[in-house]
C-alpha cells in the first residue's frame, strides 16, 4: 500500500510471526537497531497496542508478539517503503540476524 | 477491590499494610513527595538510571569478552529498554503529576510493563517479565542504596506478600511485626504454612500470580479461614472484617479460661489433648494452653535452609529444650519426613519425577542410614531426659518398620556401649499414612506400641491427589467416605490389641471433625497448638453418645460434601459459637 509520491511515503505490511520464541528481547533489540537505519518513522502494532519501533523497546517487549499473532508494520517517510521490507524480512528470517548495513 | 482466592494454610484474619517482597526482598513503601521535592526526585531518578545503565554496560562487555557476543547481547537489550523513551516519561510524569517518590514511581511503571505480560500465554515469552523485574530493581538498587528496608528492620506491624518466601526469608523476618503471609505459589506443606502456622498468623499460599496488582503500604485482608486474600477493600468489606477479627479477639480471651480444666467431654471421658510442633520454641504455645503433650514434634526444621546436615548436638539441643520444657508428659519425636529435593546436605542422583512417590521420609533414612543413626543417636539420649516416644513416619511395608527397628536397637546397643543413658523401654510408633499399611493394619499393631494417623498424607495417597495443587483442592478431603473407612479399620485394629491411637493430620485440628473422630473411637488427638483451646471446648460441650450417632450418620453417607455439611450442622447445634 503506497500513498503519495517523493518525500513523504506511507507505507504498512502484515508480517507473522513464525520464530517459537516471539519477539523476545534480542530480537526487540534487532529491530530497534535496523529501525534507526532509516529516516521515517517507523510502528509496530499487535492487536490493538502499538509501540514506536526506534525509541521505546519496553513497548515493543510488551506487545507480548508471540508465534502466530499477525504484525503490522507502518512508516511514514521518504525510506518508508525499505524501512518496512527490511523489518517484515527480519521478522520472516526469525530474527536471525541483521542484514549488512547499506 | 479485587479478591483472590488461595490455599488456606493458617488460619486467622489479618487486616493491614502490604510488605511486597520481590526476590531480594526490596521493600518498596507508597510514598509521595512535596511539591518542592519534585524537582530533587527527578535529579535522584537520572542518576539511578544513569548508575544502573552504566553497570549493564559494564555487564555486557565482560559477559560478551568472556562469553562472546551473543550473551552479551542479552544485556545490551536490557540497555536499551532502560533507555525506552516512553518508559522514562511516565515514570516522570509519576513524579511530577502524582508526586510519587522517584522509588514508588518507577516500581508503579514496571509493574505496569509487567502487567502488560500477563495475557502472553507463549512460555519463553512470559518468562521476559522476569527482565523486567531485574532492571526494575536494577534502577532501585541505586535508588533506595542505603535507604533500602531490609526485612529485618521493620517498625509497624505488615502482612508479607511474596511470590515465595525461602526459610532464610522467613528466618530474617521481624516476627514481631508479622501479621500474615500471603505467597503466590506454595501449598499446604509449603515453608510458609509451616512457619505461618508456628507463628499463629494467618496466612493463604498458592493465588496465583497478584502481586503486579498490589503496591507496598496498599490495604490487604487476609482471610486464613477461607483462602482469601482481599486487595484494595471497600468500606463494607473492611467493616466486616474488622467485626470478625474483633470477634475472634474475644473468642480467644474466652477459650484463654480452658487452659487449666481438662479436655473431658460432658459425660466424663477424658480426652488426651496434644500439641503438633515444628519449631522448639512453640513448646511455649502448648503449654499456656494446657497440652497434655506434643504428639507430633516434626524435626524437618533441623534440615531446612542449612547447607551441612546437622549433627547430634544440634538434633539433641533441640529434643532436649521441648522435652525438659514438657516434664513427665509425652513428647512424640518424629523421624526425618522430607523429601530428597529438601535435604540440601544429601547427594541426589537424579531427578525424581514423582517425589511425593518416590525417596523421602523414612525410605530416605534408610537409604542414609549414617544420617538416621544420628538422629536416632539424639532422640534417644533425650529420651533419658522425660516422656519421649520415637515415631516413624510414611511406613509403607512391615520390612520399613523392620529395617527402622533394627537400627533404633542398634544405636541403642551403641549408647549401651559407651555408658550413654537412654530409656530403653522407649514407645515405638508409626505414622499411619499410607493405604498400603492400613489394609495390614493388624500385622502392624503387633509390632508397634502406638499409631498415629497422619490424614495429609493418607488423603493424598488415598484419593491420589496433590494436596499442594491448586487445582485439586476440590478432591482433597478429609471427609472422604474412603478416608473415613480407612480411620476406623485403624481404629478397630488399634482397640483390639489395646495399642493407642492418635490422630495428627490437619483434620484434629478443626473443630468441624471433632465429634466425629471422637465418636469413631479416637481418644487422643494431636492438633496445632492454636487450636487446642478450640477443641478442648468442643471435648466440653458433648457427650461421647452424640458423637457416635454423628460417626454413624456420617459413616452412612456417600460423598464427602455432604458429610462436611453434616457435620457443621451437628457442630452449630452443640458449639454454635465455633461453627463459623
Amino acid at each position: 500500500m503506497q500513498e503519495q509520491g517523493n518525500q513523504q511515503l506511507r507505507v504498512s505490511r502484515q508480517v507473522r510471526i513464525r520464530n517459537p520464541e516471539g519477539m523476545h528481547l534480542r530480537a526487540v533489540n534487532l529491530v530497534i537497531q535496523l529501525a534507526r537505519r532509516f529516516q521515517s518513522s517507523i510502528t509496530v502494532s499487535n492487536h490493538n497496542l502499538r509501540a514506536d519501533a526506534k525509541t521505546t523497546p519496553m513497548q515493543l517487549l510488551a506487545l507480548g508478539a508471540q508465534p502466530g499473532d499477525e504484525l503490522s508494520i507502518e512508516a511514514i517517510g521518504p525510506d518508508a517503503l525499505k524501512a518496512v521490507e527490511a523489518i517484515v524480512r527480519l521478522i520472516e528470517n526469525r530474527f536471525e540476524e541483521l542484514p549488512p548495513e547499506g | 477491590m479485587q479478591k483472590l482466592q488461595g490455599i488456606p494454610v493458617s488460619p486467622g484474619v489479618a487486616i493491614g499494610e502490604a510488605l511486597v517482597l520481590d526476590a531480594e526482598g526490596f521493600r518498596i513503601p507508597e510514598r509521595f513527595v512535596s511539591r518542592d521535592a519534585v524537582a530533587a526526585e527527578l535529579v535522584r531518578l537520572e542518576r539511578a538510571v544513569q548508575a544502573a545503565a552504566e553497570e549493564l554496560a559494564r555487564h555486557r562487555d565482560t559477559i560478551t569478552r568472556e562469553l562472546g557476543p551473543k550473551y552479551g547481547a542479552i544485556f545490551a537489550a536490557h540497555l536499551e529498554l532502560l533507555q525506552d523513551v516512553q518508559l522514562r516519561e511516565e515514570i516522570e510524569h509519576l513524579i511530577r503529576q502524582e508526586h510519587y517518590s522517584a522509588e514508588y514511581a518507577v516500581s508503579r511503571a514496571f509493574r505496569r510493563y509487567a502487567q502488560a505480560f500477563q495475557r502472553v500465554t507463549n512460555p519463553y515469552l512470559a518468562e521476559r517479565v522476569n527482565d523486567i523485574y531485574d532492571l526494575e530493581k536494577g534502577i532501585l538498587r541505586h535508588l533506595l542504596g542505603r535507604r533500602r528496608e531490609q526485612l529485618s528492620d521493620l517498625s509497624s506491624p505488615v502482612l508479607v506478600l511474596a511470590h515465595n518466601l525461602t526459610p532464610s526469608e522467613t528466618a530474617n523476618l521481624d516476627r514481631r511485626f508479622v501479621r500474615g503471609f500471603v505467597t503466590e505459589v506454595g501449598g499446604p506443606g509449603s515453608h510458609t504454612a509451616i512457619v505461618a502456622a508456628a507463628l499463629e498468623i494467618p496466612a493463604v499460599v498458592g493465588t496465583g500470580a497478584f502481586l503486579t496488582e498490589v503496591s507496598g503500604g496498599d490495604l490487604v485482608i487476609i482471610d486464613g479461614h477461607n483462602g482469601l486474600v482481599i486487595l484494595h477493600p471497600d468500606e463494607q468489606t473492611l467493616a466486616r472484617y474488622q467485626h470478625e477479627a474483633e470477634q475472634a479477639r474475644s473468642l480467644a480471651v474466652r477459650l484463654q479460661s480452658l487452659r487449666d480444666v481438662p479436655a473431658q467431654t460432658a459425660d466424663g471421658v477424658r480426652i488426651e489433648l496434644m500439641g503438633n510442633i515444628e519449631f522448639p520454641y512453640e513448646v511455649e504455645h502448648c503449654l499456656e494452653r494446657g497440652a497434655d503433650g506434643i504428639g507430633l514434634y516434626r524435626t524437618e526444621f533441623l534440615y531446612l535452609g542449612c547447607e551441612t546436615e546437622p549433627d547430634e548436638q544440634a538434633h539433641f539441643q533441640a529434643y532436649a529444650q521441648v522435652v525438659r520444657a514438657m516434664g513427665d508428659r509425652p513428647v512424640v519425636i518424629r523421624t526425618l519426613d522430607l523429601g530428597a529435593d529438601k535435604v540440601p546436605c544429601i547427594q541426589r542422583t537424579e531427578e525424581e519425577r514423582n517425589p511425593f512417590l518416590g525417596l523421602r521420609s523414612i525410605r530416605l533414612a534408610l537409604r542414609n542410614i549414617p544420617m538416621f543413626r544420628t538422629q536416632l543417636r539424639a532422640i534417644l539420649r533425650a529420651s533419658a531426659l522425660g516422656n519421649v516416644r520415637v515415631m516413624f513416619p510414611l511406613i509403607a511395608t512391615l520390612l520399613e518398620l523392620r529395617q527402622a527397628k533394627m537400627i533404633l536397637a542398634d544405636v541403642m546397643e551403641d549408647l549401651a556401649e559407651h555408658g550413654i543413658p537412654f530409656n530403653r523401654d522407649i514407645p515405638v510408633g508409626m505414622m499411619v499414612e499410607v493405604p498400603s499399611a492400613v489394609m495390614l493394619i493388624e500385622r502392624f499393631v503387633e509390632e508397634v506400641d502406638f499409631l498415629s494417623i497422619g490424614t495429609n498424607d493418607l488423603i493424598q495417597y488415598t484419593l491420589a491427589v496433590d494436596r499442594t495443587n491448586k487445582d485439586m483442592v476440590g478432591l482433597y478431603n478429609p471427609t472422604d467416605p474412603a478416608v473415613l473407612r480407612l480411620i476406623v479399620m485403624t481404629i478397630e485394629a488399634a482397640k483390639r490389641k489395646g495399642v493407642p491411637v492418635n490422630l495428627c493430620g490437619q483434620m484434629s485440628s478443626s473443630p468441624i471433625y471433632t465429634m466425629l473422630l471422637l465418636g469413631l473411637g479416637l481418644r487422643q488427638l494431636s492438633v496445632a497448638p492454636s487450636a487446642i483451646p478450640e477443641i478442648k471446648q468442643v471435648c466440653r460441650s458433648v457427650r461421647i453418645p452424640q458423637c457416635e450417632a454423628v460417626a454413624q450418620r456420617a459413616l452412612s453417607m456417600d460423598n464427602a460434601r455432604d458429610i462436611r455439611s453434616y457435620l457443621k450442622e451437628e457442630l452449630r447445634k452443640y458449639v454454635p459459637e465455633l461453627a463459623d
